[in-house]
């Protein structure tokens, strides 16, 4: 990689000295109010020699008199200047403010002006992408845009997450958005992996209506990415990026720091248990761990350390070195970028590599345009993996009592105290061992081609062909080491382990071809229209292998060939195949009245071939008064759109989910014995497809040239005729049954508002706002049934349900049982409060509101920008905690001092039956011990749901431009360092002492979220420098 | 020229839309599992089920058995463990061991009813076995549940919210099956295929119409306490010739020393393949101190056989009681009578209870036969089940050297005590093997009489019921009987009032 980069230095110099000229301008490009516009591309006609203005609006060129610069700026018109003798030219640009000419990328990349849209859009620059850094492109979208909400489901090295549009409307579905690259639908896990710096612009499609072209996919909105092209006549141009970020845990879990160890009622003190009911802390010396064989023991002080679990983490490293070269001629362009990301966790040992590399380039001739795009990535992991027997470390970290002193226990195959025989804990594992045996790690690679061909038959015929194929593969190996303990030891230990290894691997591909003619006339003087008519096939083929061994005789390698025992595994392929073909049309009159309508009709392999045809569509109209009304705009009011579109999108059934298959059972072959039996699934013989409608309304609206901007969306998605796993009663023979049922509303408001309150040569503010509100209901489940299960629950302790009246998804567990006044209802013999029998509704999962808010202060060279956001209305279930209250650890369960108490609020029944119910002012719990707390209280998981409501900043980022005169015997245009931080801030809930509420195991199938596993290492922030030179 | 190249991409892709036909839409089918079965391949499939019902019903080591034995006081776990304190607490809610039921409807019946409804000619052998475990798992589902699915069961998608019948209509509809196959044994036809892949009877279809009659005799006296005038139906069973089985019923398809292939009792409280780590409750299943202390007090040497000595004596757990006295390596592990390698048959109706069955019915004047042989006879199969050495006479000396008037015959006699006598050798021979069994003789006679209820329990009566699962109540909220608050302990199935 090095060479690499010298090479292209090499090259940039060279190219550098063939551009000399033979006189150089200055000058200052201002706006209409006499402020310095930075960014202005000045480019002598008909070269590629040009340059851009820096903050302060100056530039420098190099040229022949008589030269006619072109001035362009977005928002502006632009401007030709010819250059006469003066070696300073300045120039102030006028704001384009009729038509605000810049396009956006919508569905199938077809451009349109936003003046044509009838639905809501959010377009994010690139330099709103990348001012915080990130590694991924999921995180830099937070707080950006309405009707978004991402949730990054973990926290490790490479973390997972999940951007969904408008709320939950899938049940058993895909609930994510479509993200689409450079017009090709990519899996979800694209968006972890792309380089942000590559990006140009992204466009977020947030309902069915603006993506009706890609049929079902579409369905939940569209994250559409247009990554970076060279411009025609630009001069090579070299990007130097480079971040270095640091990672710290953050919000640990809060802890009880009274009691050490013990697992008695009695308050025991017991030397070698994890668990913290013991007695209270003293600060006196105690034995901790057993006696040794030799005689020795570990003494430490019995009092608390604080910070002893969170000293566990290390400080994690992220560097990026990103380099991408750009440029074009007359004809041509390409952009060219390779990227490097290297991870450090901050678990001990964890470590991330990535690799992206792209090319795009574009060629024209005549009316023949091609473009292409290659790009690849690559990436590595290797993470701690989970202990078979005593499952993830961070688990058995969380119950280690307060008094040890964590990180200490390091050298877990040397130290005297640390070993596996000689730790203190006689039932769990020393997490270090833990993270040092079971490796976790993978391997992943995409390449991804795209074709795109362009003619023009004449001025308004055009045809493209789009060809876009996508290799995926992945491979992963798990390994586990075995320990033995000393079987002569007396005192317990945890239990012995086996060498173990799974290795797997999955290779998909991915095809889509997209075929279209747009003819684009001007009918009358007053009536424009558009006609797109299109085909589109896709197919999509994937294989995996998977292969084990549950016992290896050595741990020299971990290979399958040296087990004892039987080989494990698999092997599955799933292939889907569509094709489609859809019209679009779209009259505009007088450029201020747009009515769109589409039409597509898909064709799958999913669905029963009776029902595989399915046709679906949309409509819509946007009105400008603004233009309509010469009077209204001016002064004041500068631009006002308003609009309304309907959409109805189908969508087809999972892969091979129609088939009733006969299931080899667990553990056959036994030898010879084989078996088979029936599916739990029933599938629907009728199926068809589902169907969603969604309609929109609101309005666009600027004031004083932009200073004020302002969108609302009001929208409403009704998802019917679902294809769902409905749940069969088990006495059916069957426990699910695929098939039509149920409908989900989801409605909500969507508003952008952006502000510019100060705006000065040396000092601007800008300052974003975003507000989205959801409310979903479910409307009606399968014939009869109340609720339906999605997702996964939490060892039978507490799951998402569907319910019929409620939000969705809202999450069920055991709660209290409340009298009329609420009050929480004691047995009176025990004193301790009752647990229902069933499970109750303990709130909805999604947040009804979110609020982003983004600002940015310049001053001169100096940008400070920051995004935050806020989500509420939404519970979260994270099992930490349960982890915690096992352990005797949780803060509450010292709150009493472990003593019985009388429950705050609580009432009893005066007889059973009776109804009548007294309020408890002396009746106390059956103990205020391990008993009480590990389970009577433990029982009631409602305890453990608590408030998901978060105030994050975000990002934070300060830069800082070197001013051009310093660059100016250079070969650098601009320079700029900055500093960097994401998510260091974080107010949240004040039940919340646990974790980051955004943190969930469901991200598979439907994607529901809300409850978390111990399986996730706590939050963390960054913060870190970057660097970015341009040549 | 160029024109004629774009033409041509047109002219290319209009024939690969050409081609979209219903072959290129043909790719959905499973690459993995195959579209269809027959009895000989399901069978086996269902009949591992049923082990695994009774001993590890959802791989995550809820069982009948295991509940049965922690109810009747029998399976207790150690001081350091807290695997089984909502059990032992009485704390019972919809999602309690609701695998139980729903994995005995879909995994274990339906599989066999199947092989029942197979169209097809010759297997009539085969589904006369399927309709014997049907009823196995019906019975026990009825016990456990009272009003359950089963005339509406088992129609899948056509009806995914079936009604729940009278337990009572069920308990007869079910012992009228037991006949039917019995019948279509003894009548079929000479086309009748042999039954070759039978991994519980090996395909002795004698012994199956035994095993059927004893099933009988089982559901029989659990109406004791009814009123139900059964004579015709005891008289019949003893009648028709068949018989009560002579072995105990297993099952045991070729389990292996592998994972997931192991016999599952020994899988979830024995050891993981290899012998040495402890299986997922490895560390944590002990018998109650009652359990051991009555076998200790009455040298009942089978306690050597189920419990592995600490420091030369047998410790038990008491229920519900979490303190380092009681820590692991401190109260004795399960022996090799319950736990001998993972290749272990998986019981599901011992010999011994077969005989304490008829040595109850006999004592209660309902079956001919001396009731004291009867007892002795299933003392001494228990003694040789459990491996104890020189079983039989060991067995008679126990018997015959105590003093205890619900062990010894004799005694037990003279006071009036033999039906306690009985079910308290059954629940020694089945306490950890055959729990469910356990726990409902423990629900019918509410013997044995010294076992206390756990310190700390929910409620001062033992459960009798499980509580209609969760499942249930969102599929089929229609149809599921309301239950009060105290219905896994209101003895709410038809036989216990």
């Amino acid at each position: 990689m090095n060479q690499g980069y010298k090479l292209f230095f090499l090259f940039v110099f060279f190219s550098i000295c063939s551009y000399a000229q033979e006189k150089s301008i200055t000058g200052t490009i201002s706006d209409e109010s006499g402020l310095p516009l930075p960014g202005v591309n000045i480019i002598v006609k008909g070269t590629t020699n040009g340059t851009q203005t820096d903050f302060d609006g100056n530039y420098t060129l190099s040229v022949n008199t008589g030269d006619v610069l072109q001035i362009s700026y977005l928002g502006y018109t632009t401007l030709e200047q010819t250059v006469d003798s003066n070696n300073v030219i300045n120039v102030s640009l006028e704001p384009d403010v009729t038509a605000i000419d810049e396009v956006v990328i919508t569905a199938l990349g077809i451009k349109r002006k936003p003046k044509e849209l009838a639905y809501a859009t959010t377009e994010l620059k690139k330099e709103t992408l990348v001012q915080a850094a990130p590694v991924d492109v999921a995180t830099a979208l937070s707080g950006k845009s309405s009707g978004l909400n991402i949730n990054t489901s973990d926290n490790g090295v490479n973390p997972t997450s999940q951007v969904v549009l408008r709320g939950f409307s899938s049940l058993t579905g895909n609930n994510g958005a479509l993200i689409v690259v450079d017009g090709v639908p990519q899996s979800q896990g694209t968006l972890n992996n792309l380089n942000a710096n590559d990006i140009e612009s992204i466009n977020i499609l947030k309902g069915a209506s603006s993506v009706t072209l890609y049929g079902s996919k579409g369905a939940n909105g569209a994250i559409i990415i247009t990554t970076k092209r060279g411009a025609n006549n630009e001069k090579i141009s070299i990007n130097f990026n480079s971040v270095v970020t640091f990672e710290e845990v953050k919000y640990f879990p809060e802890t009880q720091t009274k009691f050490g160890s013990g697992s008695t009622q009695n308050f025991e003190y017991d030397p070698i248990e994890n668990e913290s009911w013991g007695p209270r802390y003293d600060g006196l010396p105690r034995r901790v761990g057993p006696i040794l064989a030799d005689g020795t023991y570990q003494v430490l002080p019995y009092a608390p350390i604080k910070d002893n679990k969170k000293d566990f983490f290390d400080t994690g490293i992220t560097l990026q070195n990103a380099i991408s070269l750009s440029g074009g001629g007359e004809n041509s362009s390409y952009f060219f970028s390779a990227q490097r990301v290297d991870k450090t966790g901050v678990t001990p040992g964890d470590e991330y590599v990535r690799d992206n590399f792209r090319f795009n380039a574009t060629r024209k001739s005549g009316k023949f345009e091609t473009s292409t795009s290659v790009s690849f990535f690559q990436d590595k992991t290797d993470v701690a993996g989970a202990s078979p027997n005593d499952g993830s470390y961070y688990r058995i970290l969380l119950n280690t009592p307060g008094h040890i002193p964590i990180s200490n226990y390091r050298n877990w195959r040397t130290d005297k105290f640390s070993t596996p025989d000689t730790y203190f804990n006689a039932y769990f594992k020393n997490p270090y061992q833990i993270i040092d045996q079971n490796r976790n790690t993978a391997r992943s690679n995409r390449l991804q081609g795209i074709a795109r061909l362009n003619y023009e038959f004449n001025d308004w015929i055009t045809a493209t062909y789009t060809l876009g194929g996508t290799w995926f593969n992945s491979s992963f190996k798990n390994t586990q080491e075995a320990w033995q303990y000393d079987p002569s030891l007396t005192y317990t230990r945890p239990s012995d382990e086996v060498n173990a290894v799974q290795d797997g691997m999955t290779d998909n591909f991915r095809l889509n071809s997209d075929f279209l003619i747009n003819f684009d006339r001007q009918i009358t003087e007053d009536i424009s229209a558009r006609l797109i008519l299109g085909n589109h096939v896709e197919t999509f083929r994937s294989k995996q292998v998977n292969v084990g061994g549950n016992n290896l005789f050595t741990n020299v390698i971990y290979n399958v060939n040296v087990r004892t025992g039987e080989l494990t595994g698999g092997e599955g392929t799933t292939q889907k195949r569509l094709y489609s073909y859809f019209g679009d049309l779209t009259l505009g009159f007088r450029d201020y009245l747009y009515l769109t309508g589409s039409y597509r009709q898909d064709i799958s392999s999913t669905l029963p071939i009776d029902n595989n045809s399915y046709g679906y569509y949309s409509a819509g109209l946007s009105f400008i008064p603004t233009d309509a009304f010469e009077g209204l705009k001016g002064g004041i009011l500068d631009y006002l759109k308003l609009s309304a579109s309907y959409a109805r999108v189908g969508n087809d059934a999972g892969i091979g989910q129609t088939n009733e298959n006969f299931i080899v059972p667990g553990g056959f072959p036994f030898g010879t014995t084989t078996g088979l039996r029936p599916t739990t699934v029933a599938v629907d013989p009728e199926l068809s497809p589902e169907f969603s409608t969604s309609i929109e309304g609101g309005f666009n609206i600027e004031f004083f040239k932009r200073r004020i901007t302002l969108g609302a969306n009001y929208y409403f998605v009704k998802s019917e005729d679902q294809i769902n796993f409905s749940q069969a009663s088990a006495g059916s023979g069957a426990r699910s049954y695929l098939t039509n049922i149920g409908e989900i509303q989801n409605k909500g408001l969507e508003i952008d508002l952006g502000l510019v309150p100060l705006k000065y040569k040396d000092f601007q503010w800008d300052l974003g706002m975003t507000v989205t509100t959801n409310k979903s209901e479910v409307i009606s489940l399968a014939d009869g049934a109340e609720r339906l299960q999605v997702g996964t629950g939490f060892q039978n302790t507490a799951t998402l349900f569907a319910q019929v009246g409620e939000a969705y998804p809202a999450i069920f567990a055991p709660g209290y049982v409340r009298d009329p006044q609420g009050r929480v209802v004691i047995d009176a013999n025990t004193g301790d409060p009752l647990v229902t029998n069933e499970f109750i509704n303990l709130g909805s999962t999604v947040p009804d509101l979110i609020i982003g808010a983004t600002t940015k202060i310049r001053y001169k060279d100096l940008t400070l920008s920051a995004v935050a956001d806020y989500k509420t209305g939404h519970v979260f279930y994270n099992t930490v905690v349960e982890a915690l209250e096992f352990a005797g650890l949780t803060v509450h369960s010292a709150s009493t001092n472990r003593q019985p108490f009388v429950f705050p609020n609580s009432s009893y029944e005066t007889s059973p039956g009776s109804g009548v119910y007294v309020a408890n002012n002396n009746i106390t719990t059956s103990g205020g011990n391990r008993n009480f707390w590990q389970t009577s209280y433990n029982n009631i998981k409602e305890n453990y749901v608590v408030d998901a409501s978060a105030i994050k900043i975000r990002e934070i980022a300060l830069d800082y431009n070197l001013p051009s005169k310093f660059l100016e015997n250079t070969p650098i245009d601009a320079l700029s360092f900055g500093i960097v931080a994401n998510n260091l801030i974080m107010w949240r809930a004040k039940e919340n002492k646990y974790t980051d509420p955004e943190f969930s195991i469901n991200t598979g199938g439907a994607g529901v979220s809300g409850i978390g596993s111990s399986g996730q290492t706590p939050p963390t922030g960054t913060y870190g420098f970057k660097m970015n030179v341009n040549f | 020229m160029k024109n004629i190249k774009t033409n041509l991409l047109l002219l290319l892709m209009l024939v690969s839309l050409a081609s979209c036909s219903d072959e290129f839409l043909d790719v959905n089918d499973s690459s993995t599992n195959p579209p269809s079965s027959t009895p000989e391949l399901t069978l086996p499939a269902a009949q591992k089920y049923s082990a695994d019902m009774m001993y590890n019903a959802n791989n995550a080591n809820n069982s009948f058995n295991l509940l049965g034995g922690i109810y009747a006081g029998v399976i207790s776990d150690s001081g350091d463990r807290v695997w089984y304190q909502t059990e032992q607490s009485y704390i019972i809610n919809n999602d309690t061991y609701q695998s139980l039921w729903n994995n005995t409807y879909t995994l274990a019946l339906y599989s066999y009813h199947y092989v029942e409804t197979y169209q097809g000619p010759g297997y009539d052998y085969y589904k006369a076995i399927a309709k014997i475990m049907k009823a196995y798992h019906f019975a026990a589902l009825v016990d456990m549940y009272g009003d359950i699915i089963y005339s509406e069961a088992f129609q899948r998608g056509e009806n995914t919210q079936p009604a729940y019948d009278d337990d009572e209509a069920i308990y007869n509809a079910v012992y009228e099956q037991l006949n039917v196959a019995i019948d279509m044994i003894s009548n079929a036809g000479a086309g009748t295929r042999a039954v070759t892949t039978d991994v519980i009877l090996g395909g002795d279809m004698n012994a199956w119409q035994k095993f059927a009659n004893t099933l009988k005799l089982r559901m029989l006296l659990r109406q004791v306490n009814t009123g139900e005038d059964l004579t015709a139906q005891y008289n019949e069973i003893m009648n028709n010739g068949i018989g009560f089985i002579e072995n105990t019923v297993s099952v045991n398809p070729g389990y292996l020393d592998e994972t997931g292939k192991q016999n599952p009792f020994y899988a979830v409280h024995g050891f993981a393949p290899g012998g040495t780590t402890p299986g997922p409750n490895g560390g944590a299943t002990r018998g109650s101190d009652t359990y051991i202390d009555f076998m200790n007090d009455n040298n009942d040497p089978r306690v050597a056989r189920l419990f592995l000595p600490r420091g030369g004596e047998y410790i038990g757990v008491p229920q519900n009681v979490y303190d380092n006295a009681y820590n692991s390596n401190l109260v004795s592990d399960l022996g090799p009578g319950i736990l001998n390698s993972s290749s272990q048959d998986a019981q599901i109706m011992l010999l011994s209870e077969a005989l304490f069955l008829q040595a109850e019915a006999a004592q209660r004047n309902l079956i001919t036969g001396n009731p004291g042989d009867f007892y002795k006879a299933g003392i001494a199969a228990s003694f040789t089940e459990l491996g104890v050495p020189n079983a039989v006479a060991a067995a008679a000396d126990y018997e015959s050297n105590s003093i205890n008037p619900i062990i010894n015959w004799e005694s037990a006699d003279g006071v009036g005590n033999e039906i306690e006598a009985i079910i308290t050798q059954k629940w020694i021979a089945g306490g950890f093997i055959s729990g469910f069994e356990v726990w409902m003789d423990r629900v019918r006679t509410n013997f044995p009489s010294f076992v206390p209820i756990p310190v700390g329990a929910a409620s001062s009566v033992f459960p009798s019921n499980l509580l209609y699962p969760t499942a249930e109540l969102a599929s089929n909220s229609a149809n599921v009987p309301a239950q009060g608050a105290n219905a896994a302990f209101d003895r709410h199935t038809f036989w216990m009032q």
